[in-house]
Formats: structure tokens, C-alpha cells, sequence
């Protein structure tokens, strides 16, 4: 499927080198994917001329040209990615420089892949998290930066309860950020991520085992029905049979698709073409997946154990009137929290003891 | 003697309570050890003080003041809070064998006073004895010495601005900053620019690097205007230009030393407008701080992540606080302390690297000038050297502060 919305963008952008690049994304499954070069077709002819600083200013035009949003960033990061530095201020080191022919044309073909709308996340393969750096594949949803503070408030959480140890369950895991996050910044923590995408698990996977927390994230291909159930496909660990409808959790954590469907078709080009869109479409209120995850956590949840959810800023509303009216999933809505530009972002709910 | 006058009226000029605070303040930091082996060959008061005064008035100070500190602790029932930043878990059993040796000296005065053929043989015991008590000295002042001027920072964040001297004082900037780099290299220090704005002309107009690690405490005195003196490669007439660049050192404060209230900041991002969340896609990750009560702002673009772009703003802006609250105090524990972490001097050359003469000079110190440039602005050990150099002065200066506080005070 994620395949499908893709190829779509063939017929879209006529451009030789996002098919090519395209192209190597059907053949390979999505944790192989190496940007394959298309030939190269310089955007200046004698590009080996040019220092760092006038190709950014010649790209960053062309960008802004085309209608390309952030066109100055996307360079930067580009050639960034390109000297083999994570951060822009690097550049101003080596604005005289000249890159050599290998490095040319490679930056070439990102920036053909960047007017093709491609996300830059997904263009150098890799997104920061927190203090983690997460590789990052298309489609599989790039985390934003709200959920960052998601992870905040389920760590001063954690702090503030004290506990000895901690379960998590992520649900809707994606690259793996939250719980790779999570576990990388508190020993206590032990994460259990689940994501109904095998492509999705595999990443989550790669992602964990380069932060070497194989030991305490464990990654499982299932997905949560609308009857509340989670249903496994597959656990990739190779651990103990487990029964996610049986075990008993501290806290769940999810970044569920939130986006009402309507809203789907206005979203940047970005998103809407090379993102997976199970991962944002929330359905026609956008709490088709909030629902029944909802009902899945009253079962799974400890006593006090409690639920962090990142929604959209109309949903802690509904949340709120959700856990009034079934009081028989003894769930409390204990607080809405904002993110930093003052929407209603994320929910708190806790289990009754 | 100028010096020693225009000390005496600085001390004047200060109150007795603020200096007892001051005093607490400092013990409340951790205890640091301090290399002070080449204080045992030489006479610590000698090596100390020829640049402040003459030596034997000084001399004179100190064995009155230690004398005085050894009478107290003897006579314990007055256990002053002048002890509090002596530690007298260390320096206790000194004190207990100077009252020892200054008592045997005593007694063997008294003998020899009551017999004439005793004399000649308690007067070689005696010498053997003020050996051993200046031993004892240079020991004890070591001691004391350390819980002097002691600062501990897990980080510091300098800043280093252009000053006078147009494209020039841009190029001296980047030197510096290249220079600083190599010492938190050399030091292990984690840096991290965290703020830099540069020029087309490969100049850095001003650069912000945040340091931590054990050792930040070695940079302390860098703070103030560093000048140039020399050819710039942007002059064609091949004429000496002087330029400057000004450094500043901040100590970034504990939460707890700053604390700051969620209502009072206003975060400022990108995203601002729209929906948000997974609504929108982009990589900036720029975060900007306002804090309402004074309208000062903040900002920072370093990293890829929000959130941590929005911790370095929270230590800039926690930084910021402090300086000013520092500033804000005019007693003489700022004093004190703005003339220990070069705050106050901002404005105040405080060294000059002459190219041409392949010199440095620390006018902070008598016999500041060090040859071999290219190898200080590497920033290895020949800074690292010049930095304890300055640490050891400035002790020295406030312990003699404190003398002359005392002496004021107590006559003792």
C-alpha cells in the first residue's frame, strides 16, 4: 500500500530522479534502501567550482523557485548530510571549501529528491529524537518534535512516582522514537513497541539495535482491532510467546493516527505523498484508532498504571467525556497537557487503582 | 606600596557581614584539590607576593594572621565563623602541631633565659624549630589557600564578541575560538557551539560555546578584552593594526541557583502557526525563549532537535539570569567574586598577543609576557599553565584582603 501511494507520485513528478530513486524503493524492502544515484545531470555544469557557500545559495534559490518549503534548511541539511556533519552551524566552518566530485553528485541527487517534495528527514536517511538519532525510511512516519515533549512528561512521570522499574507498552511504534527514547534515557524502563507495519517493526528494530537496547525494547508485529483487541502477527524477538491481551503494563504510550480524514488531502506534499497515511489518518473524527485504544488500555493497564497520548487538540475533549461515561473502564482523565504553541496536545489518563 | 593602599581601601570600602556570607558561599562548594607542589620548594609567601608588595611586610601579615588562626583554634570555645572556610578536617592537625612547635620555642626561650650555658643550646634547637614552623607555614597557607577562590561549575558558556578593528577583530575572533576549542580538547571538556554568526570573509563576528566537564574551572580567568597587535592578512600597506576581542565567561547556574517559572517564558517556535503535530512536517527546529518579566530573550538553532534547542536556550537564559543578579549586587561578595570569574573586567584588557614579537602578555600578571605564540593559540598546556599562574595570584590577593579585613576588625 505505502508502495501504491508512492508510485502515484511517478505520474506527478516526471522526474527521472525521483523515479529512479523510487524505483529501488519497490525492489527493496524499505530497511534497504540505499539512495541509488540516478546519472548524473549536473545543475551547474562546472559544479567542482563553486564553494560550499554559493552552491547553498544557488540550490536555496532554485528551491524557493520552485516552491519548495524551507528551501534555505533544506540545503543546509543536505550539505550537511553531505560533509558528514548533523549540525548546520558546521557549514560556516567550511562556506570557502569546495566538495569533490563524489560529494557533487550526490548532493545533486538529494536536491533532485527535495524537489520532488521529498522530506528531508527521508532524503539523509536520519532525524534527531531527543538524544537519540533515529534512521528514517520512507514511508514510515518521521516523528515531530511535539512528540519529544510527550516523552518529558511520561519521563516526569516516572521521576515523580518513583517507581523501581517500569513496563511500557508503545502502541503504533513507527521508526521506534518514543520508545527508543524512552528506554535510552531511563535504565528503569523497559519497553514493549508494537506497530501493525512489518516495515515498521523492522526499522524500530535497526533503530534499537544501534542504541543497543535490544535487551530491554522488545518489538512485536501486531496491530489493535477495532474490537479492542491487539492481535499478533509475529514477534520479531524471538522471546517467550506473550499474550498481549493478557500482560499488564505501568504505562501506554501512543502517537496514534490523529488526523481526520477530510483533513488528509490539504496536508503538504511532504506528507500526503511519502508519508504512510495509516499512520496520521485518524478517520472521519480522527479517533477511529483513539477509541479502541482506549478500551485496550483500561485491560492492559495496571492499577494507577496510566496512558500518554498525543492527539489532536480537539480530542482531550471527547477523551474526557469518553472516560466519564464508561466508568467501567476506571479510567481518569488526570490532565491535558499543551505543547508549545499552546495547543492541546497531550492527555493523561490513569487507571484506577 | 600603591598596590597595598589601594587594596586597604577597597577593604574600607566593604562591609563585615556581606564577607562572612561570602565565606559560607564558598564552603558550600565542593572541596577541590589543587596542584600546589611547586608551593613546597619556594617560600609560598615569597613566590606569592614579590608582585603585590614587598615581601617582608607580607611575610610579617600572614605569620600574624596564622598565628592568630592557631590561638583561635586552640581556644576553642570561640569557634569563630571565621573557620568556615578553613577546613578543619585537613588543616586541624596542622594547627594542633604549630601550637606544639610555637610552644616548644616558647619553652626553650624560657630556658634560656634562665640559664646562660642553655642558651647557646636552645638557640640551635630554636632554629631547628622556625624551620620546622615555616615548613609548618607554607603548609597550612597551602591548605588555607585552597578553599580559597574555589569555584566549581559542571559548565561555563564563553562568549567571544569582536570588538574594535572591523574584518580583523573577526579573523582574532575565530583565532580565539580556535584557540579555546583546542584548550576544552586538551582539557576534555565536552564543548558544544551552541551560537555562532560569521562573516564572508571567514570571520567570526560572535560565537557562543558551552563547556562542562571536571576542569571548566581552568578557563575562569579568561574573561575580558583580549587584544591583537599585528599584520592583518586583510591589509595591503603591511601596517600593524590593533584590534580586540572581548571574552566572556559564564558560569551556568543549577536550577536550583536559578530558578525559573514556566509562567514567566513564553517558547516561541516555527510551528506556531497551523495545526501542528502530525498536521505538519518540517526540520525547523529553532526555538526561541522570552522571559515576560524583563522581556529578555533567547534563542537557539543548533541542534536538529526541538527539545534540546530548547534545554541550551533554557542554560542561556538561566545564565543570563544569573549574571545579572550577580551584577545587581554590589557588596563584596560580588566583588569578590566578579574579580575572581572576570565578570567585572569584561571591559578590562586583560592580555595582548602580539604577533610580530611573537609575544603574549598577561597584564594581569607582573612578568606576564610568554614567547612562542603559534604554540598558546593552541591551546594546550602553556594556557593551561598561565591559567593556574592567574588562579594562584588572585588567591593570594584575596587572602591578603581578608588579612587586612581581619586586622581591621580584631587586633590581633
Amino acid at each position: 500500500m505505502w508502495c501504491r501511494s508512492i508510485l502515484k507520485t511517478r505520474a506527478v513528478f516526471s522526474n527521472p530522479s525521483i523515479s529512479t530513486y523510487v524505483q529501488c524503493l519497490t525492489i527493496n524492502s524499505p530497511n534497504f534502501v540505499t539512495l541509488r544515484h540516478p546519472v548524473r545531470r549536473s545543475f551547474s555544469s562546472n559544479a567542482c567550482d563553486y564553494t560550499v557557500g554559493d552552491i547553498i545559495d544557488q540550490w536555496s534559490r532554485r528551491f524557493e523557485n520552485e516552491g519548495i518549503t524551507e528551501p534555505v534548511e533544506s540545503i543546509e541539511h543536505i550539505v550537511a548530510h553531505v560533509i558528514g556533519t548533523k549540525k548546520i552551524i558546521d557549514i560556516l566552518n567550511v562556506r570557502n571549501n569546495r566538495l569533490n566530485a563524489n560529494q557533487i553528485e550526490k548532493l545533486e541527487s538529494m536536491c533532485e529528491c527535495r524537489l520532488s517534495r521529498m522530506p528531508v528527514q527521508y532524503i539523509i536517511g536520519e532525524w534527531d529524537f531527543r538524544d537519540i538519532t533515529v534512521k528514517l525510511v520512507p514511508p514510515i512516519f518521521i516523528p515531530r518534535p511535539e512528540t519529544e515533549i510527550l516523552v518529558d512528561f511520561v519521563l516526569k512521570r516516572l521521576n515523580s512516582l518513583q517507581l523501581d522499574s517500569c513496563e511500557i507498552l508503545e502502541i503504533g511504534c513507527g521508526s521506534g522514537a518514543i520508545s527508543l527514547a524512552l528506554a535510552h534515557a531511563c535504565e528503569k524502563i523497559k519497553c514493549t513497541a508494537i506497530d501493525t507495519s512489518p516495515y515498521a517493526c523492522d526499522l524500530t528494530i535497526i533503530n534499537r539495535d544501534k542504541l543497543n537496547l535490544a535487551n530491554r525494547v522488545t518489538v512485536i508485529h501486531a496491530t489493535l482491532k477495532s474490537d479492542a483487541t491487539v492481535e499478533v502477527f509475529k514477534e520479531l524477538n524471538g522471546a517467550s510467546d506473550m499474550d498481549l491481551n493478557l500482560r499488564l503494563f505501568d504505562f501506554v504510550v501512543s502517537n496514534p493516527p490523529y488526523v481526520p480524514t477530510k483533513h488528509i488531502s490539504k496536508l503538504q506534499p511532504e506528507i500526503r505523498i511519502y508519508e504512510d497515511l495509516r499512520a496520521l489518518d485518524g478517520g472521519d473524527d480522527g479517533l477511529k484508532i483513539i477509541k479502541p485504544l482506549l478500551k485496550y488500555t483500561a485491560k492492559v493497564l495496571k492499577p494507577g498504571g496510566r496512558l500518554f497520548l498525543e492527539v489532536d487538540p480537539t480530542h482531550p475533549e471527547y477523551i474526557q467525556f469518553f472516560t466519564n461515561k464508561y466508568p467501567d473502564f476506571k479510567l481518569h482523565h488526570e490532565h491535558t497537557y499543551k505543547d508549545f504553541c499552546n495547543n492541546d496536545r497531550f492527555v493523561e489518563v490513569v487507571k484506577a487503582a | 606600596m600603591t598596590q597595598i593602599r589601594r587594596m586597604s581601601l577597597l577593604i574600607r570600602r566593604c562591609r563585615l557581614d556581606n564577607y562572612w556570607r561570602c565565606m559560607k558561599l564558598r564552603n558550600l562548594a565542593k572541596i577541590r584539590e589543587l596542584h600546589v607542589s611547586s608551593l613546597i620548594n619556594l617560600g609560598p609567601v615569597r613566590n606569592f607576593c614579590n608582585s603585590h608588595a614587598s615581601p617582608n611586610i607580607l611575610e610579617d601579615k600572614i605569620r600574624r594572621y596564622l598565628d592568630y588562626v592557631t590561638k583561635e583554634y586552640k581556644n576553642e570555645a570561640s569557634k569563630s565563623n571565621f573557620f568556615e572556610f578553613i577546613d578543619l578536617k585537613t588543616v586541624g592537625h596542622l594547627l594542633d602541631d604549630r601550637t606544639h612547635l610555637v610552644e616548644n620555642i616558647q619553652n626553650l626561650q624560657d630556658l634560656a633565659k634562665q640559664d646562660v650555658e642553655m642558651k647557646k643550646l636552645a638557640k640551635e634547637e630554636e632554629t631547628l624549630y622556625k624551620e620546622q614552623l615555616n615548613e609548618l607555614d607554607e603548609r597550612l597557607l597551602d591548605n588555607i589557600l585552597i578553599n580559597i577562590c574555589k569555584e566549581s561549575y559542571d559548565s561555563i558558556i564563553i562568549e567571544i564578541t569582536a570588538g574594535v578593528g572591523g574584518q580583523e577583530a573577526m579573523l582574532f575572533v575565530k583565532d580565539l575560538y580556535e584557540m579555546y576549542m583546542g584548550y576544552a580538547k586538551y582539557l576534555d571538556l565536552t564543548h558544544e557551539v551552541i551560537d555562532m554568526e560569521t562573516n564572508d570573509n571567514n570571520g567570526i563576528r560572535h560565537v557562543s560555546i558551552l563547556l562542562s566537564g571536571d576542569e571548566t574551572y581552568k578557563l575562569q580567568y579568561e574573561g575580558g578584552v583580549h587584544r591583537v597587535q599585528r599584520i592583518p592578512a586583510t591589509e595591503r600597506s603591511g601596517r600593524v593594526h590593533t584590534s580586540t576581542a572581548s571574552v566572556a565567561i559564564l558560569p551556568t547556574p543549577s536550577k536550583v541557583q536559578i530558578v525559573i517559572n514556566d509562567k514567566d517564558l513564553k517558547i516561541e517556535t516555527k510551528r506556531a502557526s497551523g495545526a501542528g503535530g502530525q498536521h505538519v512536517n518540517t526540520t525547523d527546529s529553532a526555538v526561541r525563549i522570552i522571559y515576560l518579566p524583563s522581556g529578555l530573550s533567547v534563542s537557539c538553532q543548533m541542534h536538529r532537535s526541538q527539545i534540546k534547542n530548547k534545554e541550551v536556550a533554557m542554560i542561556k537564559l538561566r545564565s543570563i539570569l544569573y549574571e545579572q543578579q550577580l551584577n545587581k549586587q554590589t557588596t563584596f561578595i560580588s566583588e569578590l567574586r566578579q574579580k575572581q570569574m572576570g565578570m567585572k573586567s569584561r571591559n578590562e584588557k586583560v592580555r595582548t598577543y602580539n604577533y610580530n614579537q611573537d609575544r603574549v602578555t598577561d597584564h594581569r600578571l607582573q612578568n606576564g609576557t610568554m614567547y612562542n605564540l603559534p604554540e598558546f593559540m593552541q591551546g594546550g598546556v602553556a594556557l593551561e599553565k598561565l591559567e593556574e599562574r592567574l588562579h594562584k595570584d588572585i588567591q593570594m590577593k584575596t587572602l591578603l584582603e581578608i588579612i587586612n579585613k581581619l586586622q581591621t576588625q580584631i587586633k590581633y
